[in-house]
């Protein structure tokens, strides 16, 4: 052990190398896994305490609103209530905000309160009434400090703030249904209806008669129970990409860790050669290799954490609002990929450096 | 009296590309249990081959080669691996000591190495008390004098108890009161701890504390004579 701590002091800056290059990948990994789940947990969350029993949305269009601006026209409603089980449904229009980067929801707030259990609490001020007043949510009000009475650009149209909400639901800033409609060229359009059903028997059925009957066949319709499932569906690429990170942090410190152990025992040839002689077997040397770059992913994984903890503080204070999600399985699996590609780089390394002829290790200058 | 080392018509030819380099011709050798013997002769005469063939880090053409009653010239790699680790300590010329740990971290890897089978601490302390190292324990190799650091090394290849101890060229290194040092320290532990000892040397002086002087040329020993082989090391320093 004294000898593979003296080995990795001896040459610092390498040693410095491959263990940023180790914890480079694990920051990699678990900021993308961090914020794609957080993102997507944090959406499918506000999705779900609005506690509809359904969400049924125009043909082909995705539970990331973010990612699409269908509609559909709103005289659809009428025919939802006529279906059996059906007791409430709240229209919505949503419009991605460039400038404040977020969801801006335009509801019916009678409705929407009949959908969702517990409704919309309002903390400060009150619901808005009309047409250019909004509410937004604390979390919204703490990272902008916004106050009541403040104003808001929307699709070039001042909003005065009439009021705070408890985030958690929904959207961060909410608007009257119509103005939204007027402002986005989309009378009478909406893009999703939140459905409460009589009783939570009657949602399998009304849920397959809306999957399988005129008029509603072809639109998407999907279980409150799902939308986490079907988010991560409807982001586009998201396995691919995540895979694809994981294998290029992977890559990197298996190359940087076979480099390193490369050089090392190319350096070390003589020194390798003089445990030979002092009777080490090929297994002894094996194991001091692996043992080396193991010391070296560790600390990687060690410095990728403490980084990875370290850029969500400082992501938290310059965006509030971003959701991280970073769980002790992924710490665990991006450890373990950490240690598995050291070991890989290092296997090579290592069984070169045992086959070695002592002899010949022995006069290496 | 047994023979700590038998080797009965070793040859050793090397292969470079096509052409065969023959640097043992037919060596024949027996060394007894406490004897320290030197080997001298011409460079290229093969002496190196022949140690490092005894101390089973390279594997002979023909013939064979017992150390005690293991045949190395019938071992695998991996048993000529154990025996080395159990049977032989080497000292080199250069050294060869870990520069980067102390000289005590140095003495403990080789024992690591060793696994069961090193000297008690209290013998331990008194080969270093033999070769005056106490005091120079924890530093590095590169803060010893040439003379302290091939102190060391011999430590090194000791501590294990060796059945045999092969020396290439050990004060080929060193000015000659540091030589005078470490011949004498060979030849006090040869003593006290009936230490067999194969030293190869190129000076007449340093051949001179050995029991047996072995003659090389081109890959052969030459004849011996008889007298030299008449004298037990037990008569030398009986008295
Ligand atoms: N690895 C090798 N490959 C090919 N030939 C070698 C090798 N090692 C030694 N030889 C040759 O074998 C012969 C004996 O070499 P060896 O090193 O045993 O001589 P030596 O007596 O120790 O010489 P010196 O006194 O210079 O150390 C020489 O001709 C040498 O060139
Ligand atoms: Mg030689």
């Amino acid at each position: 052990m004294g000898l593979i701590i003296a080995n990795v002091k001896k040459r610092p800056t390498r040693t410095i190398v491959s263990i940023l290059a180790v914890s480079l990948g694990v920051v990699m990994i678990l900021l993308f896994v961090g914020l794609t789940q957080g993102m997507l947990k944090d959406s499918a969350y506000r999705t779900q305490n609005i506690k509809a029993d359904l969400l049924f949305q125009p043909p082909g269009s995705s539970l990331l609103l973010a990612l699409n601006n269908a509609t559909m026209p709103i005289r659809i409603k009428d025919k939802l209530l006529q279906v059996d089980g059906i007791q409430h449904v709240s229209p919505m229009l949503h419009q991605f905000s460039k400038q404040s980067f977020s969801l801006i929801f335009g509801i019916d707030p009678v409705s929407f309160n009949q959908v969702s259990g517990d409704g919309i609490i309002v903390m400060e001020g009150r619901i808005f009434q009309g047409p250019y007043e909004c509410i937004v949510d604390d979390v919204y009000q703490q990272s902008h400090h916004t106050k009541l009475g403040h104003t808001l650009n929307i699709l070039n149209h001042t909003f005065t703030v009439v009021g705070i909400f408890k985030a958690g639901i929904a959207a961060r800033i909410l608007v009257p249904l119509e103005t939204l409609q007027d402002l986005n060229d989309s009378k009478d359009k909406v893009s999703i209806f939140y459905i409460k059903c009589d009783a939570d028997s009657r949602i399998e059925p009304v849920y397959q008669h809306l999957l399988h009957v005129d008029p509603f066949k072809g639109y998407n319709v999907t279980r409150a129970s799902d939308i986490y499932k079907v988010m991560a569906s409807n982001l586009p690429g998201l396995k691919e990409f995540t895979a694809a990170i994981i294998v290029s942090a992977v890559l990197i410190s298996f190359l940087v860790i076979l480099l390193t152990m490369y050089t090392t025992i190319t350096e070390r040839t003589r020194e390798i050669g003089i445990l030979k002689s002092l009777g080490a077997s090929k297994g002894y040397i094996v194991n001091l290799i692996l043992k080396e770059s193991m010391l070296l992913t560790v600390i990687g994984v060690v410095v990728g954490l403490l980084l990875t903890f370290l850029a969500t503080r400082v992501l938290h204070v310059l965006y509030p609002s971003l959701p991280f999600e970073i769980r002790l399985e992924w710490i665990v699996y991006v450890a373990l990929i950490a240690l598995l590609s050291g070991i890989l780089g290092s296997t090579y390394p290592a069984y070169r450096a045992a086959r070695q002829d002592p002899v010949e290790a022995l006069m290496y200058e | 009296m047994q023979n700590i080392v038998t080797i009965n018509s070793l040859t050793k030819i090397y292969r470079i590309g096509k052409v065969d380099v023959p640097a043992l011709r037919g060596v024949d050798l027996q060394i007894k249990r406490g004897e320290f013997i030197a080997i001298m002769g011409p460079s290229g005469c093969g002496k190196s081959t022949l140690l490092h063939i005894m101390g089973g880090l390279l594997g002979p053409t023909s013939g064979d080669v017992l150390i005690e009653d293991k045949n190395l010239a019938r071992c695998s790699d991996r048993e000529r691996t154990e025996i080395r680790r159990a049977k032989i300590g080497f000292v080199f010329q250069r050294f060869n000591l870990f520069s980067t740990i102390s000289a005590r971290d140095n003495l403990q890897l080789a024992r690591q190495i060793r696994g069961n089978g090193s000297f008690d601490t209290h013998t331990v302390e008194e080969i270093l008390g033999v070769l005056g190292l106490q005091d120079k324990m924890d530093h590095k190799p590169l803060e010893l004098s040439g003379g302290e650091q091939q102190r060391v090394a011999l430590a090194r290849a000791l501590i294990n108890r060796p059945a045999l101890i092969l020396a290439d060229e050990p004060t080929g290194n060193l000015d000659t009161v540091n030589s005078q040092i470490v011949l004498s320290m060979l030849r006090d532990l040869n003593l006290r701890f009936n230490q067999t000892v194969v030293m190869i040397t190129h000076n007449s002086e340093a051949a001179s504390y050995a029991h047996r002087i072995v003659e090389m040329r081109d890959g052969q020993i030459l004849r011996q004579p008889r007298s030299e082989l008449l004298v037990e090391p037990e008569d030398i320093f009986s008295h």
